[in-house]
């Protein structure tokens, strides 16, 4: 019981700790900074989007090219197995021909 | 503006940013005000807005925090932790409590949160919150009251983490 009501009590105390609160005050050079954005805003020119276009195609080109660089690697990983399963399909084949000519 | 912002983003910088944004939009938009609310309505309307984005990028940003430099490299500590936040107007004898408070409210949802901020914090009437957020009177209502007891419960959780 005596618990509960230190519980409520503190929640209370949490809830009302905003009594008397002031209202927080910036930093007294905020205006001298808003007016030096403002005048500076004019000589800041936004990137137009078509200049960053060729970045955009340079980018395309490189992922392509690791993309290419990537396959062929798989390939050729994979090659030598595929040789030896072509090689020893023909020569099974070879070797059954042998048998039956005999 | 500025304690609407550091009330929402707990953090010094990140409200002076707001603050300035929130001043420049103004002042490059102020064409665009219909005069169908308030001045002192839309200006709040834009700083909750800007608000919201900068928790939403916040957040974002911890969800990466692992591959940013959010954390320190010696401590390995979060560099913005909003926690320990201890906003500036608070009475220095319940800034420990408000520690707590603010602690909570960050944890509230979005609409939760800025109803309670523009009623507790900024003082505003059901009326004007309203009117800033777009929503009926009956609705701002009900959100502080969620919002109240969804703090209640939160801090009665903290309350029964500490005695452990």
């Amino acid at each position: 019981m005596n618990s509960r009501n230190d519980k409520e009590k503190w929640v209370a105390e949490v809830l009302n700790s905003m009594e008397g609160m002031k209202k927080a005050e910036g930093n007294p050079f905020l205006y001298e900074k808003i007016m030096y954005r403002l005048q500076n805003k004019d000589t800041v020119q936004d990137i137009p989007a078509g200049a960053l276009l060729p970045k955009w195609i340079i980018a395309g080109l490189f992922l392509l090219f690791i993309n290419s660089i990537a396959f062929t690697n798989e390939i050729s990983r994979h090659e030598p197995e595929m040789h030896n399963e072509t090689n020893m399909g023909i020569l099974s084949e070879i070797g059954n021909q042998t048998t039956y000519n005999y | 503006m500025f304690n609407t912002a550091i009330s929402f983003v707990q953090n010094n910088e990140w409200a002076e940013d707001i603050a300035q944004d929130v001043f420049i939009e103004v002042y490059q938009s102020i064409e665009k005000f219909n005069e169908q609310s308030t001045l002192g309505t839309w200006i709040y309307r834009i700083t909750v807005n800007k608000c919201l984005d900068q928790i939403r990028a916040q957040k974002r940003q911890k969800r990466f925090a692992f591959v940013t430099s959010l954390f320190h490299k010696d401590t390995g500590e979060l560099i913005h932790d909003t926690s320990n936040f201890e906003h500036p107007g608070i009475l220095a004898e319940q800034k420990e409590r408000a520690k707590y408070l603010f602690k909570t409210i960050e944890r509230l949802p979005a609409s939760q949160k800025t109803a309670f901020i523009l009623s507790q914090i900024e003082g505003l009437s059901q009326k004007e919150i309203a009117e800033i957020l777009n929503i009926s009177t009956k609705a701002v209502e009900s959100l502080i009251q969620r919002a109240k007891t969804t703090l209640r419960t939160k801090l009665e959780n903290i309350y029964e983490r500490r005695r452990k």
